[in-house]
């Protein structure tokens, strides 16, 4: 869920949208609070139109669906709570912050990835369409080349543009 | 007391670090004899020079020309890499060391992992990567640079989180997290220092806003930036918008020659031309029109071929401006504004798209802390202290030093350095040669021409990077149906020590007699398989590789259809081929035992000693009557070293030495005969009798002289004298000189100009050295120095920081405005333009002095009757600007000294010490193998043509005594152009015969044709 939560903030989309509880069938009060709470929530906030995220919300699946991030997710508890594969336990926060990290550099370089479908652009083009800064889009979009998922196309004058990979 | 027991010295020498100098010092022993432990911290040898992109003066890729060495270093019997290794310490004395090592772990099992790269791209844990100057990121498990050697990944423990991913997809098994640390000793009989230095870091400059600004590179970024396997792909683009910039400048002497910022007064020696260099190569990577703007204070292309580089540069439209500057400042979004004072005192600013600092050398803490493990001493910059007269030797004996550890210097001084070393290791150790090094035992060869070709296939999946695309079962058992193959398989991995072996054991099993492995490039593992083969019992000639990775499944991998039909035609035009495959014999032949040096001057004299001193016999050979060649002229040199003492040391060295034999006033008149087998003619003495001399390598060390001027009232008027005459007259009369109230020097007479291009390399440093000695003799006397650059390279910087605190006036000329020397009545005069007051300046001089050319030896006759090139200004070429400075592209034929190019005394000693290290390893194998897919001449059907000796580039047939063309086996380089060439198809290509040839295309053809 920090995850998640994470991206929607990143997203723009925020975090509240998405909510998580666990309710069982003898908790019927709870249930009823929670709701109330819920619908409360729902009216300040307002509506949500997700066609106005379409690019963000595509990028923060992408992120979910990568190894990187599924994977350091996963070992997380092991990790932190018994030992990795050096017999060590790693601090939590440490390893929370690592993923946050990962996290972070995977969203941006989704954003990059999902504006790259409009076809070849430029680091400035991809900048302006994503909102995103200049620099951030330089160093992402070269993680995306070194992975294989996007790729230098060609110069327009001195311009270079950039296209995205086929999965 | 009794003498301490002698304990028997250690035939081995471990060389720190691995990079181009460690590298070559480590091959030059290897190959002489000894066993060589090449210890490096990082995970993979290389050190800077894998991270260029191209070099200068020839712009060769970097990568290129080393990889050679980076494979040969990798698979060499007697180099035992031993990376992620630090030296803890050092104890015991030279010939006997003890060494202490601190291994840290890999937790990857080299001898397993097959660098396939799955393990990289499932790590999900990134740093900054060094290797790209922190352009880009990494993983956690990387490998340095994609042709790192030892070949294989690592685990960076600082950063990784211990998840576990790269184990389960490492189809090897190589993954090891339970690696430790280890520590061992090691015996070793010397220890050679290449550790190398790291760059300035400009972070410390505030006014460059280095960290704020994306787009402020240093050089070493730029060089990633501009390489092929960098972070752009060698896309010329800045960081910040990966736009191509339209304007980069670069500035000099970024940490170097600076006594505000930080304490490196040095000149790191290297900048200058690598920033012409990096201006040239991003105006050829540019698509557009680039503009390249160099700020230095002085021009340094001091080396040989560099002026012309400098010249050309210019040509090009790179923009030269003379000014230091002080401050980068934003501009826009991301571009950079300087400002500066020209020439003429006007400010001027100009915005930048990219600016690339100049960062010089600097010896890090690290590396000061490793000295002081090993109890060398370094001088104040923190370089090893050496001295002149030995630019190798370290204050403890038994350690040498080369490359940039010794000083600032550029890769072709660090190359000649490190085999100087390995010279004066094995001088030291030449009585253990041979007992360290290991020794190869093959089985005798079965003979198999009354057997029908039995082919085994080995289809290699080589992880997933030929089996992930192409269909490898398939192809296996396509080659079951091919004529005469008797077995097939497919391996994960074809290369591994575990399938050696099973090969090994099947070839002797179904009687294969012809090898085919469908794999990857014969550049990687051609020799490795024919080494199994060799260990079978089988002619190693009788392999036969497909390029079914490199040609194929990394080139289609989106069709892996057309892939997989691809690797079954090569696989049949390889087994078609193999079939005709014959054994080819290579024979032995002796080497003379014997060095001959031709020259005796400085570099001369140290080679034949160093040769002797390595156990062998040597002739010198000296045209004039005394040795010492332009040393016998010279009389201090700038650091203090009293020449003629050292001079008649090192004479009598050599002239008591028994295994040397002098021969002066002696001329070459005739030479002939191949590497390891040459004659010389020699006629000695007044009397002129001759003498012939067999022996088995040559070096050249015919020296240098000094121009005689022909412009500044030169030879008109006694008060006219060059450097080297003033270094005698102060040497005879310094009483007389000590008078003199002003000295006039002028730099660059005969240099730089239209009829000698070059630069001379040694005239700045004799001006100052001089100079100093005037201030010494007399503090009142005025001293001014006229010149164009001051070419204080390296460590000699400091020395004109001394001249100016001493109060030695420079002026600077530009060569369209020399300066003019006239005589007034009794007096002389010298006038030039003063570039800051901007008008004539006149000057009565009691001396005038002139920094005169160093031109190349009259060598003429010699070069045509060795049949060695020179270029136009009569210095010997060597066989490789960068990596072969000592050799002549004529195998086992050597050059050192100033017959090269000019340079330092202590240059030339180096080189020669280098030149002597080459041929002692040559000398060293006592035999030579020679023959195998070299080619071979019908004489029965030879008509005599000539074509085939025309062809040649290497000049090899020659028409022999009985009217047919004869090839030396050992001088064939098996190219194939007098095969193709010759009109009656007369000529053999070993190992490339028609029938081979045509096998191939008829097999790729088959079905179509």
């Amino acid at each position: 869920m920090p995850v998640v939560e994470q991206l929607l903030g990143l997203a723009g989309v925020g975090k509240e949208r998405l909510q998580l509880c666990w309710v069982s069938a003898a908790e019927g009060q709870l249930f009823a609070d929670y709701v109330t709470k819920l619908s409360d929530l729902i009216g300040q906030l307002g509506p949500f139109q997700p066609d106005d995220f379409k690019l963000e919300l595509a990028a923060v699946e992408t992120v979910l669906k990568s190894t990187r991030i599924r994977w350091l997710m996963g070992m997380d508890r092991q990790i932190t709570e018994q030992e990795n594969v050096y017999h060590e336990k790693m601090d939590s926060e440490a390893y929370q912050a690592i993923v946050r990290q990962a996290v972070a550099e995977e969203y941006e370089k989704g954003m990059i990835f999902q504006a790259l479908a409009d076809g070849p652009q430029s680091v400035r083009e991809i900048a302006g369409k994503i909102g995103l800064p200049v620099y951030t889009v330089s160093l992402r979009l070269n993680d995306l080349e070194r992975a294989g998922q996007a790729e230098f196309h060609e110069f327009e004058g001195t311009t270079a543009k950039f296209v995205r990979m086929a999965a | 007391m009794a003498k301490s027991k002698e304990s028997k010295k250690v035939g081995a020498v471990m060389v720190v670090g691995g990079g181009v100098a460690g590298m070559q010092a480590s091959l030059d022993l290897a190959d002489a004899g000894y066993y060589v432990h090449l210890v490096d911290k990082s995970p993979a040898i290389g050190g800077i020079m894998a991270q260029l992109d191209k070099t200068f003066p020839t712009n060769d890729c970097a990568m290129c020309i080393i990889s050679p060495k980076l494979v040969e270093v990798g698979r060499h019997l007697n180099i035992n890499m031993i990376t992620n290794t630090e030296v803890e310490g050092l104890e015991g004395e030279a010939g006997n060391f003890t060494a202490k090592l601190i291994n840290h772990p890999r937790y990857i099992d080299l001898e397993k992992c097959t660098a396939c790269g799955e393990c990289s791209r499932a790590c999900p844990a990134t740093a900054v990567n060094e290797f790209n100057e922190r352009l880009d990121l990494r993983e956690a498990t990387y490998m340095t640079y994609p042709q790192a050697m030892p070949r294989g990944f690592v685990i960076d423990r600082s950063i990784c989180v211990g998840c576990g991913l790269c184990e389960k997809v490492c189809l090897a098994e190589a993954i090891n997290y339970d690696d430790k640390p280890r520590q061992t000793e090691m015996e070793v009989g010397a220890v050679i220092l290449a550790p190398g230095n790291g760059v300035f870091d400009p972070s410390r400059f505030e006014t460059y806003n280095y960290m704020d600004l994306p787009n402020v590179v240093t050089s070493l970024e730029f060089e990633r930036i501009l390489s092929a396997s960098g972070p752009y792909q060698g896309h010329l683009m800045r960081p910040y918008d990966r736009e191509e910039p339209q304007k980069i400048a670069w500035l000099q002497c970024v940490g170097s020659r600076d006594i505000n910022h930080c304490d490196n007064s040095y000149c790191s020696a290297v900048c200058c031309m690598y920033a012409i260099k990096e201006a040239v190569i991003a105006k050829e990577h540019a698509h557009g029109e680039l503009d390249t703007a160099i700020f230095f204070m002085d021009m340094r292309t001091y080396g040989k071929d560099f002026e012309l580089y400098y010249n050309r540069a210019k040509e090009e439209g790179v923009r030269f401006i003379r000014s230091r500057i002080h401050s980068i400042e934003p501009e826009g979004e991301c571009d950079l504004l300087l400002s500066y004072v020209d020439d003429q005192g006007e400010l001027q600013s100009e915005v930048f798209e990219m600016v690339v600092l100049s960062v010089g050398f600097e010896v890090g803490e690290e590396i000061i802390e490793l000295s002081k493990r090993l109890g060398i001493e370094l001088n104040q910059h923190n370089f090893a202290l050496t001295d002149t007269s030995t630019p190798v030797t370290t204050s403890r004996p038994g350690v040498y030093v080369c490359g940039t550890l010794q000083g600032p210097k550029d890769i072709p001084q660090s190359v000649m350095e490190a085999s100087g070393a390995a010279a004066a290791s094995s001088a030291l150790l030449n009585e253990v040669r041979w007992t360290e090094t290991k020794i190869k035992e093959l089985p005798e060869q079965r003979d198999i021409s009354e057997e029908e070709p039995r082919v085994g296939v080995f289809v290699c999946n080589c992880g997933i990077n030929i089996g992930g695309i192409v269909d490898v079962p398939a192809v296996r058992e396509y080659a079951r149906t091919l004529p005469n193959v008797v077995h097939v398989e497919d391996n994960l991995f074809t290369c591994s020590q575990d399938t050696q072996v099973s090969m090994a054991e099947v070839i002797k099993e179904k009687s294969i007699n012809r090898m085919v492995v469908a794999a990857c490039t014969p550049h990687t593992h051609e020799d490795l398989f024919r080494e199994t083969l060799l260990e079978v019992g089988l002619n190693k000639y009788l392999f036969e590789m497909a390029n079914i990775r490199n040609q194929d499944s990394w080139v289609h991998m989106s069709d892996p259809e057309k892939a997989t039909a691809k690797a079954k035609d090569l696989v049949r035009m390889s087994v078609a081929r193999a079939a005709l495959l014959e054994p080819l014999e290579e024979r032995m032949i002796e080497i003379k035992q014997r060095g001959l040096v031709i020259g005796g001057g400085v570099a001369g004299l140290n080679a034949v000693l160093n040769l002797a001193q390595q156990g062998f016999e040597v002739v010198l050979v000296e045209k004039e009557k005394e040795l010492g060649g332009l040393a016998r002229h010279l009389h201090r040199t700038i650091d203090g070293l009293d020449v003629q003492k050292y001079m008649n040391n090192l004479i009598e060295e050599v002239q008591t030495n028994e295994h040397i034999q002098v021969l002066t006033e002696a001329l070459v008149v005739g030479f002939s005969g191949a590497k390891g087998n040459f004659t010389t003619e020699v006629l000695v003495g007044p009397g002129m009798y001759e003498r012939k001399i067999d022996h088995g390598v040559t070096i050249i060390a015919t020296g240098a002289v000094e121009h005689k001027p022909n412009e500044y009232l030169y030879s008109e008027d006694d008060r006219v004298m060059t450097q080297l005459d003033l270094g005698n007259f102060l040497h005879e009369n310094s009483k007389e000189a000590a008078k003199w109230q002003r000295v006039v020097m002028i730099q660059c007479v005969g240099s730089r100009n239209e009829d000698n291009p070059n630069c001379s390399r040694v005239c700045c440093q004799g001006a100052v050295k001089h100079a100093l000695e005037l201030k010494e003799l007399n503090p009142d006397m005025e001293v001014i120095i006229l010149y164009r650059d001051m070419r204080m390279y390296g460590l000699l910087e400091d020395y004109y920081q001394e001249a100016r605190s001493k109060g030695i006036l420079f002026f600077r000329y530009s060569a369209d405005q020399p300066p003019q020397a006239s005589r007034n009545g009794d007096g002389l005069q010298v006038t030039f333009t003063d570039q800051v007051l901007n008008r004539p300046v006149q000057m009565s001089a009691d001396a005038l002095v002139l920094g005169s050319a160093t031109m190349a030896a009259d060598t003429e006759e010699l070069a045509s009757l060795l049949k060695l090139p020179r270029n136009r200004d009569g210095f010997f070429l060597e066989a490789h600007a960068k990596l072969r400075p000592v050799e002549c592209s004529s195998e086992a034929i050597y050059l050192c000294g100033t017959a090269h190019a000019p340079k330092l005394m202590s240059e030339s000693i180096a080189q020669a010490l280098a030149a002597a290290s080459k041929a002692g390893s040559f000398l060293a194998a006592e035999e030579l193998r020679v023959g195998g897919a070299v080619a071979v001449v019908d004489p029965e059907r030879c008509a005599a043509c000539l074509v085939c000796v025309m062809s040649c580039p290497y000049g090899v047939p020659r028409i022999n005594e009985d009217n047919v063309s004869e090839i030396n086996p050992a001088l064939c380089q098996g190219c194939g152009v007098c095969v193709s060439e010759c009109p009656g198809n007369t000529i053999h290509l070993g190992h490339c015969e028609d029938d081979q040839i045509s096998a191939n295309l008829h097999a790729l053809l088959e079905g179509v044709i």
